[in-house]
């Protein structure tokens, strides 16, 4: 069994204990690795009801079986732990080369339990592996942690941290590494909890791989693909995407009153790279290179992105048009560890909250939330990073804040089971209406991708009878990636949903002479596994749904209006997605299809 | 002299180079086993390279006690591995730092311009290594 490093690294906070155990034959033909393997361990190592800011919580962090080779982002590393957000499962993927780095240190996955008693970082050189005192870290931002951590080792060591988002437990903090975030979540208060400040990792070991000769052939035919279809990204980055979505009537825009962005092209793409951007940097083994390093004009700090996520999130939805401030704001968020899609949201949230004078008596530590300030989204990050004032009350996330202001808060209370969505839309991109409510995370856009349905026409849009099938392809393709290790944003050069291109890649590296059919069904028993988590935690149907605003109020205007997925349709939906899957009409995995995915222990903890 | 040239303001740190380097001469990925080396001193601070230069009065081919491992030949370095005595003196002779050792091999690595294939430079995905003349 090529690709794998071999070994699984058990570190426990409690006690202190550090061991390994061999990465089993089994587990990798079952799970591949990455949040496979979380998945996996999460199950069974996570109780019910585990308190996600507990020591029973696990963490999770992965390499796959292709990281530290040379095909598209096999640098990329994965988190997966229980939530503080949703309570439920989570998982995310980041960029730099952290994950190629665990891989030739020799481990494929890293698994993090219990809780330390005062803050460390664990430190990976090869075999030594030790905690070591964080007390020096503690309260330094994820530049500055990272910048420390160097010093005290070496320039050749990678680190994944948290900032202050993270040690002060905001229900959305994310993990940093090098200029890039695993941001969904709340991922960073787990660590926060845990007292981990931090992971750094070097190696020195080989990643060997099945078929080096059918690897360079495979590679050298998908060049070209990469150099046409890639080459948006590699020009702009994501923040493309802005003009596109905009123009196409789905950018969310003032929390979704609308979604369409009068002023897009004040925060565009377009606008970034002629008026900001510095030059371009890629992740580990990437073709594209779509990070884009820019710099804010009244700033002389230069900075990574802000991705078109973060141009939805703090810019349209909360009327910023500003990319000054929006830069300036990103940044924020990085070097705190705050997602900032949630958080801007949570910040969208509250503008609307204040425009109907539902606020009462929160203490908005004298910050205006109208429309579109400015320095108001900036002294809120900081606030939030921090814990303090109004950022206490933001840092909860918009469920937990609607829940606190009663009446009708939900109406306009941007989540899908807790989790804040991406910036496609819910009520004009069908696949995304099924995607975002059927997601063990919620509103992630790295589950069912609307990557597709952007080149669809209102009509086909509007039919929702192939919806819930490209949903659970996309899915698939997604939930693989996320094992492989490898990054999503090739997907248009090598296939939006699961393609021979990437059987290849895991055949060619491992030696399997796995079919599309057994790769799919890989992909598919991850998913599955991460639902049956959700499942015992009691998150099944119910908690399938979308925003109160996606299935009651229409797009009120541009080429998209009138779109939204009421209830029934969403259940027409569900209904097909879960046969799909395999789970019963209450969207539980049956044993029989357990069973079926050599499982069939998980059903023995699910109520049916 | 040939060498590997590089070009900062087009480097993204990609390290495909880096990769293919190790994976073309080692048969397997390992950074650390690549004669061509990319890195950054800071936070979104522009790349760097080292790999062979190609002196003119390569210090490593006077202090190298075989004839077979370096020599010099069309004003080139040349390097073999099978020759190559594993003694390393080499390394400390390079006034770059540019030839590189990995505790599991028994011989240096140093930047051959794959026998004139330069897989870095094919596979550099921004053109920011090209073969350097003079």
């Amino acid at each position: 069994m090529k690709g794998y490093a071999g070994k699984i690294l058990f570190v426990n906070l409690s006690t202190g204990e550090i061991k390994t155990e061999k990465t089993e034959d089994d587990l990798a033909r079952k799970f591949l690795g990455g949040v496979g393997f979380g998945a996996k361990y999460l199950f069974d190592l996570c109780p019910k009801g585990a308190d996600p800011l507990g020591p029973d919580n696990v963490i999770a962090v992965g390499a796959g079986p292709i990281s530290g080779t040379f095909l598209h982002g096999a640098g990329r590393g994965t988190v997966v732990t229980k939530s503080p957000l949703t309570g439920g499962y989570m998982r995310g993927a980041f960029g730099g080369d952290f994950a190629a780095k665990l891989k030739y240190a020799g481990y494929d996955s890293i698994i993090i339990t219990g809780e330390a008693d005062s803050p460390k970082y664990l430190y990976i050189d090869d075999d030594t592996v030790e905690l070591r005192d964080a007390g020096g870290l503690w309260g330094l931002d994820t530049k500055e942690v990272q910048e420390k951590i160097e010093e005290l080792t070496a320039s050749d060591f990678s680190t994944l941290c948290i900032g202050p988002g993270g040690e002060n437990k905001v229900r959305y903090a994310c993990v940093i590494h090098d200029v890039r975030a695993c941001g969904r979540g709340g991922m960073g208060a787990v660590f926060g909890a845990k007292k981990l400040k931090a992971i750094t990792v070097r190696g020195s070991k080989d990643v060997e791989v099945a078929d080096l000769g059918k690897m360079f052939k495979h590679y050298n035919e998908l060049i070209p693909e990469y150099e046409t279809k890639g080459k948006g990204l590699t020009d702009y980055g994501t923040p493309i995407l802005v003009n596109i979505i905009n123009n196409q009537g789905s950018l969310g825009t003032y929390n979704y009153q609308k979604e369409q962005f009068e002023r897009a092209e004040e925060i565009s793409g377009e606008k970034l790279k002629a008026e900001h951007w510095k030059r371009n940097d890629a992740c580990f083994a990437c073709r594209i290179a779509c990070t884009k390093i820019d710099q804010a004009k009244s700033d002389p700090a230069v900075t990574e992105g802000p991705e078109y996520e973060s141009l939805y999130s703090l810019g349209s939805m909360c009327g910023v048009d500003d990319l000054d401030t929006l830069i300036r704001t990103d940044a924020l968020c990085d070097e705190l560890g705050l997602d900032t899609i949630s958080f801007g949201l949570s910040v969208s949230f509250m503008m609307e909250a204040q425009e109907k004078g539902l606020l009462g008596d929160v203490d908005l530590s004298g910050l205006d939330f109208s429309w579109g300030n400015r320095e108001a989204l900036y002294k809120v990050c900081e606030l939030t990073g921090k814990a303090e004032g109004v950022g206490e009350f933001v840092g909860l996330g918009t469920r937990e804040m609607a829940k606190k202001l009663g009446g009708d808060a939900y109406k306009f209370a941007i989540h899908i089971k807790g989790l804040e969505p991406a910036g496609h839309s819910g009520r004009g991109i069908k696949t995304m209406s099924i995607g975002y409510s059927v997601s063990n995370r919620g509103g992630s856009h790295h589950d069912a991708r609307p990557s597709m349905e952007y080149g669809f026409t209102r009509e086909q849009r509007e039919d929702i009878s192939d919806k819930a099938e490209i949903a659970f392809d996309t899915a698939n393709w997604t939930t693989f990636g996320d094992a492989a290790v490898i990054c999503h944003l090739c997907e248009k050069s090598t296939g939006l949903v699961l393609t021979e291109n990437y059987v290849r890649w895991v055949n060619d590296t491992i030696g399997w002479d796995l079919t599309l059919e057994e790769l799919t069904e890989i992909a598919d028993r991850i998913y599955t596994m991460e639902r049956a988590f959700n499942c015992r935690e009691g998150i099944t149907r119910k908690d399938d749904k979308l925003p109160w605003r996606f299935m009651n109020e229409p797009i009120p205007d541009g080429p998209l209006k009138g779109m939204y997925c009421p209830q029934e349709e969403l259940d027409q939906m569900l209904d097909r997605y879960y046969e799909l899957r395999g789970w019963n009409e209450n969207g539980i995995p049956t044993k029989e299809r357990l069973e079926k995915f050599g499982i069939g222990y998980v059903a023995d903890q699910l109520e049916y | 002299m040939k060498r590997v040239g590089f070009d900062p303001e087009k480097c993204t740190g990609c390290e495909t180079c880096v990769l293919v380097c190790s994976a073309t001469h080692e048969g397997v990925f390992n950074p650390k086993k690549s004669r061509i080396r990319i890195w950054r001193d800071e936070f979104y601070g522009k790349y760097q390279h080292n790999t062979c230069r190609n002196c003119e009065e390569p210090e490593c081919v006077d202090v190298c006690p075989s004839d077979e491992a370096l020599y010099v030949e069309d004003g080139e370095v040349k390097f073999s591995a099978d020759e190559c005595l594993g003694c390393m003196v080499c390394v400390d002779a390079c006034p770059y730092g540019s030839i590189f050792t990995h505790e599991e091999l028994e011989y240096v690595l140093k930047c051959d311009l794959c026998d004139g294939a330069t897989n870095c430079i094919r596979y550099c995905p921004f053109n920011a290594l090209f073969l350097e003349e003079d």
